[in-house]
């Protein structure tokens, strides 16, 4: 049994090798990208919807309004990021469900490299709109002692968020796996369904996270004007 | 070693790649598409409240040109109506006064009639009168009418006062004695009325005869401002008052029984 799908070798050679990580992120990128195409490709404006034009726009709609709820304005600019990372993990979190499949959100090296993506967006969002100067004067605050805590507490937080997604999800596959071995097919199936929802439940949180994180640097300023 | 750091650069890059993806394929055409709808609605939504501005408006219009034409299809009636009470008192004063025309020109129909009634009436009982006395006289006592007048206007002259038959012997000797009758008297009855006059005041008398066609049966002598008659024209004026007074009568029972009829009709 292995932890994380970083170890399953699918191909190598002597300068790339082919993880099940790569291989099911791969996957996941065609999946999304084919089915995002093939339902944009004929939208409907004042006529009937069709079901998967009706699905993305619902989950469009919702992350539209989860960011502006966060004071995220304009959300179109924050919108392909923030939804990017939710459907990429919700994606992999619900395919795990498919027996053979590993998810990619259950390894380390994927959700660190998400996480990582974040820590870059938030600065770069932050220094975007309050200037570099206005940004780095965030660490300073309330004092300039908190600096270094301040430079910690960013750290701590990108690294909770990559091994929150990656303990929920590995520990979820893990389980299922054992539960397998010692136990009859009705509870596994019922975990199955506990991880569907946790995988959901974790793409929503891993998303959200980012987005208050990236709302945070956004509107300090905004909030020290109204004051 | 849990992150194998080649991984996650290989997912830093996969996850742009599919951020860049996706925002080409799903995010661009879906808000485009959501903003598009929203436009439309947006146009719907503010065509539908103009023309339900219009609408109310319009509305509203109709209401005041409505109300406008109840109040001046009321005024007009009113109009009509005061205009038809005024029309209608006019024709009523012009029917009774025409009514009262009519009446005055049958009343005065009627007067004439009544006139030429009684002057026929007299003119007949003057006739007749003058025939039957001739006729009377003739038979009892075989005397012209106008010598028994002449005779009976004798008798009178000499009853007469001194003084009076010395002013009418004055007059007769000035030759300005007259003699006016209402027959026509031949030359025989003036001269025996010339004599019997002569005799009657003790001297010749020169008579002017003057004819007088209203005197009928009557005969007067006139001289110096006195004047001696006698004939039937009071009798025959007594019986045309007794008629004119029969109609007079008769006139006034028939304006009461019209006046109750007026009365009735009003």
């Amino acid at each position: 049994m292995t932890i994380s799908p970083d170890h399953i070798v699918i191909w190598e050679n002597a300068v790339f090798r082919l993880n099940a990580t790569l291989l099911f992120t791969w996957l996941n990128l065609l999946l999304l990208a084919g089915g995002a195409a093939t339902v944009t490709r004929r939208l409907s404006i004042a006529g009937p919807r069709s079901p998967g034009q009706n699905l993305l726009e619902t989950l469009v709609a919702g992350i539209v309004r989860e960011l502006e709820e966060l004071g995220l304005k304009p959300a179109g600019e924050f919108l392909p990021f923030i939804g990017t990372l939710f459907l990429f993990i919700l994606t992999a979190n619900l395919l795990a469900a498919i027996p053979g499949y590993e998810p990619p959100t259950g390894s380390l090296s994927t959700t660190t490299a998400l996480a990582l993506c974040v820590l870059v967006a938030v600065p770069w969002w932050g220094i975007r709109r309050q200037g570099l100067l206005g940004y780095l004067k965030l660490y300073l605050e309330p004092t300039p002692i908190m600096l270094p805590l301040n430079l910690f507490g960013e750290l701590a937080r990108t690294l909770a968020l990559a091994m929150r997604l990656f303990g929920n999800i590995m520990s979820g596959s893990m389980i299922g796996a054992i539960l397998l071995t010692v136990a009859p097919l009705l509870f596994p199936a019922v975990m199955n369904l506990m991880g569907l929802l946790i995988g959901v439940i974790q793409a929503y949180i891993f998303a959200m996270l980012a987005a208050v994180f990236i709302a945070a640097a956004v509107q300090t300023r905004e909030k020290e004007e109204s004051e | 070693m849990l992150i194998d750091w080649t991984t996650v650069a290989f997912q830093i890059v996969n996850f742009l790649l599919l951020l860049v993806v996706l925002k080409r394929f799903l995010y661009g055409p879906i808000t485009r598409a959501m903003a598009k709808r929203e436009a439309e609605l947006a146009a719907i939504r503010a065509e539908a409240s103009r023309l339900r501005a219009e609408a109310e408006t319009a509305l509203a219009g109709y209401l005041r040109q409505q109300r406008e034409l109840e109040e001046q299809s009321a005024e007009r009636l009113r109009r009509a109506e005061a205009a038809a009470e005024t029309r209608r008192r006019e024709l009523l004063a012009q029917a009774r006064a025409e009514a009262e025309s009519r009446r005055e020109q049958w009343q005065e129909a009627l007067r004439g009639q009544q006139r030429e009634f009684l002057a026929e009436l007299q003119r007949r009982s003057v006739t007749g009168v003058l025939n039957l006395s001739r006729r009377a006289l003739a038979e009892l006592t075989d005397e012209t009418l106008e010598n028994a007048l002449a005779r009976v206007l004798l008798t009178r002259l000499r009853e007469l006062p001194e003084e009076d038959r010395s002013r009418f012997l004055a007059a007769a000797r000035g030759g300005k004695l007259v003699a006016r009758g209402g027959f026509a008297a031949d030359d025989g009855v003036r001269a025996r009325l010339g004599e019997a006059l002569g005799d009657g005041l003790g001297a010749p008398v020169e008579l002017v005869w003057e004819a007088s066609p209203e005197a009928t049966l009557d005969l007067e002598i006139v001289g110096d401002g006195r004047r001696l008659s006698w004939g039937v024209s009071g009798y025959l004026e007594e019986v045309r008052e007794r008629v004119r007074h029969l109609f007079a009568e008769q006139g006034r029972t028939e304006e009461k029984l019209n006046d109750g009829q007026a009365l009735e009709d009003s």
